[in-house]
């Protein structure tokens, strides 16, 4: 019992999202390409799974969206099924989240998985099914427990779930709180979503606990959290593989480890790892007043900056600003297309035909006062009826289609030649 | 605005020079070619506006070639690259001063204070407007009216165009001044017309309609892969009902032995009312999930379409009422518009064939029957002339026939060619007088040479006999002096005597010898004289023979059987010519008019065919009649308008409410389209609009229920939902099993709801039916539909974007010609009246085209025939014409300089002279022209064809060295 109270180890994801929308418009992956890229996700799970094993840690965590239950399919299903089971007495701890809720026809019931004819779950997998805080206890270890408790919609929690003690009643030393949801304080940039805020807890709440470490899910940032005593007391892993550009950068499981000394107080740490062959990166470059060949070393430069690998990683380049005209903008970009897995190009540039001046008596000068106009019309009108601009519906006329009207009469006045220009 | 001066410290292939030049005159600065001269006229306008960057900066052509790069100063890099033009703004003198290179430019006004006012010419961010400000003009447009560059207004530049009507309205319509907007327009239908979509370039309209099926039938397959969504659910639910071998369970049998002991008999009764709760629960769960099943199937609208409700019904309740008024209007028997129907039916059949003829056809018609009335008057009046002359001539014994035939016969010569024959003649009869006199000094100078060699032999003669009496007495005085040897005296008075005589006779013997000798130089001087003489007659010989032959061929063009003949018909008729010159004038009236005449008929011809009347021989009465009819159809077309005015207005009325009709129910349009709502028709919007609400207060009522049902069911206990509330009975039932079983005999057994396997299996297959379509279709369909919607968004808005442009674009162009023309034909009218050149009017058209009316005559040119009725002289001066008429325009309040680089070099000197004096009398009152040319001659033939007062307004200016400014 002495020497079991010494050491604990664990492996955490979260946040996996498998056979989850891949938001296919805004990263353009081609078909082909969303199929490669699912595949990887489970490989990489796979990969995070076999090291936990190969390492013999105690216990695997995920706190949360291991997939959405929307849209997971059985294979899937299928392939976590045998992969939990191959990690042998390794328990799978399992706090369902917002996105993999558990309900009367989630797969996390073993009726359904019984009654979609996949195999049940293997022992080693816990589920917490409750609204309400659960307590499970290590099968192996004695001293070991797990408190979680499951969301039941994909709906915006709004109870502050931690604000009084949760009953532990284990007698257990370690205590394991495997959780989703959101900590106040977090800045990362899935910060400010609109549902992100939710069973929210501050670091104070969490502290005021008597759990022994606190593996975090639902927000997508890896983030360590740390008592007034400055000591971790838990964190988030990030989610486990980028799927979108605002998870840009490498995506991270954890390797924890808990020692209690002599002291008995046990001292946590983590190590973040990375699973996911692949990152996504996203470069912003301003045009404005480059030639050609300087625009391309600016790109290569952002590019280079965000620490993209050539071959590897999805690239999201953002353009802004104004360039020539007659500069060949889209060679420019083609240069990088090839370099990497997949370059996804969010231009929104303009021509920099409004620097000159223009006589307002040339039809010229009558067109862009009419088109200024016109947008500033637009958008009051949007305004004062409570419309978004970015929300308009495609037929009607938004500031941003009086825009493109503008830049189009003038790229057929000035060059006669139109670049249709769609950017999401 | 006139520029005072301008230095260039380093411009291109000038260094250090300055030049001065003065207002309201015409400077003319004179270099010989790749002196610079087209640098300077350059530097004017970029030191007003500085090159242009980005794209019109090194646009392959524009602004001549000229770019920064190309006028950097060539003589090294060393030279400051600035140029500092003074301008004059009539109370305030200021010097602009640029430097190219380092992108800068200061202005300071000299006058009437010394200050540095670069703020006054820059925009709101700092930018150079100083041009701008300056002229009120954008570069381009400067550069294209103000500006004429070396060989812009010859045909090349306006790229072979057929018209001018390109050039200017590529002037009115875009700062590119080569692109219009009518092209602009083209382009944009291009674009409507080949969209990029999937690889492929296809009409806009054809991928939004491929995409709309596409989304519907993505929508279709969602919607039943939803249904087998709920399937699933169902069939989830319905097997969690029944129950199963995995433990789907129901209310426990208790069978309790007799010795139970208190405290278990007391959790028996506990798990006994347990169940009880837990079935009342599951009951209670079961109903709640039946009713959330029907929230989730009622396709509900979204709460910001549920605040628009009011807004919508409104709007709808008011398009319903205008309609029903539409209708009542419409179905008034007083209808307004079948009374203008009948009244318009009348006029259309009593005046078939002219009902569509306008006020402007009946006024042309009119002045058409003038023209002809004019035209027909004035040719008997010249015919009448005509025959009044011919009889005053007659009675002057001219022989007209004899004139008729010589001039007929040498109508086919060419004047240049008559011309030549005179000169011929005249040269070889100042030739054959030449010759004459050549022969004349042959004969004179032979003559001379005779009486010089009649000279020689008489001398000749008398040499002979001294030299022979002077021998003979030599010889005596020899003998003598033998004789009297013993004679000493004697011996050398004869010796001396011999000797003299000796010598006497030598000399003049010798003389006798070399006749040759006598006026040698007169002679060879005779002789040289007469060598000349005859070699200039025969050259001259020589010449008449080629003129002759000359003659002879332009004889043979003629018609004429020898030079002679041709000499003497062109002599006669010379001599005839001026007698004859009245006749000859009436003749060419009589033929202009007549060909006048022909025109007029021509057009008259038109109206005939519009009036479907056949045109046959157009006589002055039926003009007449045509035109009277033409005047009442228009006049009586007129009153029915007048007349039918209150119920036009009420037409109107039906118009405006059918505005506003489209006006609404674009406005709904735009609410249901931005809230999902796509149906084929406004009223099917509206009725799933309306389905949207109900399904809304419809799943606030159903979940009402639940929440009523949720509290019957927790009783107030603290659970957040019924499925919490079971978990937690489950559990503590569990908790009690467990104690009874462990604690007691108590038996504890299970009850099976189900049994019916069968149906239970069905459900099974049921479940994994839906289960398998939903792994396969569900995601990718999802990515499908987001894929379509933003490419059908992408599209629908390009398509917006590109027909707003166009139609944007066409409207505006329209006014712009329209608003151009009116106030360009008022400029074009006062300076052409002031013009001495072979048109009388310029116009321009609603469409910026050209329209040119020549001296006496009533045919109008359209700007399409200028290339093939006029000369390339001709069509240069009316491009700079209509040019300078624009500039005019543009600088209305600002009179600004007119700078031409070599400008009319295809003009002839008559036309170059008139242009000229244009400049000088009518330009220069309001502006500056400063012209650069290499034309030295030309231009001092100019200043000396020029009156005093003209001569005055005339400054050559020249290029002086200056200090270069730092």
């Amino acid at each position: 019992m002495e020497s079991q109270l010494k050491r604990f180890t664990f492996l955490q994801l979260s946040d996996v999202h498998l056979d989850s929308r891949f938001l296919s418009g805004r990263l353009g992956l081609s078909h082909s390409q969303r199929y490669e890229r699912n595949n990887e996700m489970l490989l990489s799970l796979y990969r995070a799974l076999e090291e936990g094993a190969r390492r013999r840690v105690d216990a695997i965590f995920i706190p949360g969206d291991l997939f959405d239950a929307d849209t997971v399919t059985g294979p899937t299903i299928n392939y976590l099924i045998e992969s939990f089971s191959r990690l042998g007495d390794i328990p799978v701890v399992i706090a369902p989240g917002n996105r993999d809720y558990y309900s009367f026809a989630s797969p996390y019931n073993p009726k359904v998985l019984q009654a979609r004819g996949l195999p049940p779950w293997p022992d080693n997998v816990i589920v917490f099914d409750a609204d309400a805080f659960q307590t499970i206890r290590h099968p192996l270890r004695e001293d070991v427990c797990f408190i979680g408790r499951a969301f039941q919609k994909n709906e915006v929690e709004p109870r502050r779930l931690l604000n009084r003690p949760v009953a532990l009643r284990t007698g257990a030393p370690l205590n394991f709180f495997v959780h989703h949801g959101f900590l106040e304080g977090y800045a990362g940039p899935d910060a400010e979503i609109a549902d992100k805020y939710s069973a929210p807890f501050s670091v104070e709440e969490l502290e005021s606990q008597a759990f022994t470490y606190a593996a975090l899910g639902h927000c997508h940032e890896f983030a360590e959290v740390y008592s007034s005593r400055g000591k971790l007391i838990g964190a988030y892993g990030g989610s486990f593989v980028g799927r979108s550009f605002e998870e840009a950068g490498p995506r991270l499981a954890l390797f924890g480890t808990v020692i209690v000394g002599p002291s008995r107080v046990p001292e946590c740490t983590v190590e973040p790892y990375e699973f996911d062959n692949r990152r996504i990166y996203v470069a912003g470059v301003d045009v404005s007043g480059l030639s050609e060949e300087v625009m391309a070393e600016e790109i290569g430069l952002a590019i280079q900056e965000q620490g993209a690998r050539t071959g590897e990683d999805i690239v999201y380049l953002h353009m802004e600003g104004s360039y020539p005209p007659e500069a060949d903008k889209s060679s420019v970009v083609e240069r990088f297309r090839d370099n990497f897995f997949h370059v996804r190009v969010a231009d929104h540039t303009r021509p920099d035909y409004l620097s000159e001046r223009f006589d307002e008596r040339t039809t010229e000068g009558k067109f862009i006062e009419a088109m200024l106009e016109y947008k500033r019309r637009v958008e009051k009108g949007r305004a004062e009826a409570g419309l978004l601009d970015s929300n308009a519906a495609p037929d009607s006329v938004s500031g941003g289609t009086a825009e493109d009207a503008l830049y189009y009469g003038l790229d057929a006045l000035r060059r006669q030649k139109v670049d249709v220009r769609n950017v999401d | 605005m006139w520029i005072e001066r301008i230095e260039l410290a380093g411009f291109g292939s000038v260094v250090g020079e300055k030049t001065e030049f003065a207002s309201n005159t015409l400077n003319l600065l004179v270099e010989a070619n790749e002196f610079g001269k087209s640098t300077m006229a350059t530097a004017v306008w970029a030191a007003l506006f500085d090159f242009p960057e980005g794209h019109i900066g090194s646009t392959s052509g524009a602004h001549g070639g000229q770019t920064r790069e190309s006028m950097r100063p060539r003589a090294g890099a060393h030279l400051p690259f600035k140029v500092a033009l003074w301008a004059n703004l009539g109370d305030r003198q200021l010097k602009i001063e640029r430097d190219f290179a380092a992108r800068t430019v200061q202005v300071h006004e000299v006058k009437p204070a010394q200050k540095d006012v670069t703020e006054e010419f820059l925009g709101p961010n700092g930018e150079d407007e100083v041009g701008f400000r300056l002229t009120g003009m954008t570069r381009e447009l400067f550069r294209s009216t103000c500006f004429v560059g070396q060989r812009e207004l010859d045909e090349h530049t306006i790229g072979g165009a057929e018209d001018f009507a390109s050039v200017f309205q590529g002037i009115a319509d875009s700062s590119n001044t080569k692109h219009t907007a009518s092209g602009a327009i083209q382009c944009l239908d291009t674009a409507l017309t080949h969209y990029p979509h999937r690889g492929q370039l296809l009409k806009i309209d054809q991928v939004i309609h491929s995409l709309e099926v596409e989304q519907k039938e993505l929508k279709e397959k969602l919607s039943a892969l939803e249904i087998e969504r709920q399937n699933l659910f169902e069939g989830l639910y319905k097997l969690n009902e029944m129950g199963d071998d995995g433990g789907f369970e129901g209310p426990t049998e208790i069978e309790v032995p007799p010795e139970t002991d208190s405290s278990t008999l007391a959790l028996v009764e506990e798990l006994r009312d347990l169940d009880a709760s837990l079935a009342r629960a599951k009951q209670h769960e079961a109903r709640i999930m039946e009713l959330q099943l029907q929230v989730d199937k009622l396709t509900t609208a979204d709460p910001g379409l549920v605040n628009l409700e009011n807004r919508v019904r409104e709007m709808w309740t008011k398009r319903d009422n205008l309609y029903a008024e539409h209708e009542k209007l419409k179905a008034n028997p007083n209808r307004a518009d079948a009374e203008v129907d009948v009244l318009e039916a009348a006029f259309h059949k009593k005046w078939r064939g002219l009902s569509e003829f306008t006020s402007q056809d009946a006024q042309a018609l009119s002045l058409l029957v003038m023209r002809l009335s004019d035209l027909g008057r004035d040719l008997n009046n010249l015919v009448s002339q005509k025959q009044d002359e011919v009889a005053r001539l007659t009675s002057s014994s001219v022989d007209l026939a004899k004139y008729e035939s010589t001039k007929s016969a040498l109508s086919a010569l060419d004047p240049k060619d008559a011309g030549d024959v005179r000169s011929y003649h005249a040269l070889m009869n100042a030739a054959k007088d030449q010759i004459t006199e050549c022969e004349r000094n042959v004969v004179k100078h032979r003559a001379s040479i005779l009486e010089i060699e009649k000279q020689r032999q008489e001398v000749r003669s008398k040499h002979l006999m001294i030299g022979g009496a002077a021998a003979i007495g030599f010889i005596l005085f020899t003998i003598g002096a033998i004789v009297t040897r013993e004679m000493l005296a004697a011996l050398l008075a004869l010796g001396v005597m011999a000797l003299v005589a000796g010598a006497a006779a030598g000399f003049f013997l010798m003389q006798w010898a070399k006749p040759e000798s006598f006026k040698k130089r007169d002679t060879e001087k005779l002789e040289a004289d007469l060598d000349k003489a005859t070699t200039l007659a025969q050259q001259l010989h020589s010449k008449i023979g080629a003129l002759e032959v000359k003659l002879e061929s332009i004889a043979r063009k003629a018609g004429v059987s020898g030079a002679s003949l041709l000499v003497s018909m062109i002599e006669e008729k010379s001599a005839s010519e001026p007698k004859l010159k009245n006749l000859d004038t009436v003749a060419t009236e009589i033929a202009a008019k007549e060909s006048q005449r022909e025109r007029a008929l021509d057009e008259l011809a038109m109206f005939f065919k519009k009036a479907n009347i056949p045109a046959g021989e157009i006589s002055l009465e039926r003009a007449k009649r045509l035109s009277e009819d033409v005047a009442q159809a228009v006049e009586e077309g007129r009153s029915i308008q007048t007349a039918t005015w209150q119920q036009r207005q009420m037409l109107q009325q039906i118009g405006t409410m059918q505005g506003e009709i489209e006006e609404i129910e674009r406005s709904l349009a735009l609410v249901f389209t931005e809230n999902n709502i796509d149906e084929v028709t406004l009223e099917d919007c509206f009725a799933s609009f309306e389905k949207r609400v109900d399904a809304h207060y419809a799943a606030r009522n159903v979940q009402a229920q639940i929440d009523r049902l949720t509290e019957d069911c927790l009783g107030g206990q603290s659970f957040p939902d019924t499925s919490t509330y079971v978990a937690h009975l489950e559990q503590r039932g569990n908790e009690l099993k467990m104690r009874i079983s462990t604690q007691s005999s108590v038996k504890l057994s299970t009850s099976s709801q189900g049994g019916d396997s069968a149906a239970r299996n069905d459900l099974v297959v049921k479940v994994r039916v839906a289960a398998k379509a939903l792994d396969e279709s569900y995601l990718p369909v999802l990515d499908q539909i987001e894929n379509v919607a933003r490419e059908l968004s992408n599209a629908r808005r390009s398509k917006l974007s590109l027909e707003l442009a166009r139609n944007t674009l066409r409207k505006l162009s329209g006014e712009t010609y329209e608003n151009w023309s009116q106030k360009l034909n008022s400029i074009a009218d006062e300076i052409v009246s002031k013009l001495d050149l072979e048109f009388e009017s310029l116009q321009f058209t609603s469409d910026l085209n050209l329209l040119l009316k020549r001296r006496g005559d009533a045919d109008v040119i359209d700007s399409s025939k200028f290339k093939e009725r006029m000369s390339v002289g001709t069509r240069e001066q009316l491009h700079w014409l209509a040019r300078v008429v624009i500039s005019r325009f543009l600088s209305k309040d600002n009179p600004l300089p007119i700078v031409l680089d070599e400008p009319f070099s295809e003009s002839d000197d008559e036309r170059f002279l008139h242009i000229m004096q244009f400049v000088v009398d009518v330009l220069t009152r309001d502006h500056q022209v400063i012209i650069f040319s290499c034309h030295r001659q030309r231009h001092n033939w100019l200043a000396e064809q020029l009156n005093p007062a003209q001569k005055e307004r005339l400054m050559f200016c020249s290029r002086v060295k200056a200090v270069p400014f730092s």
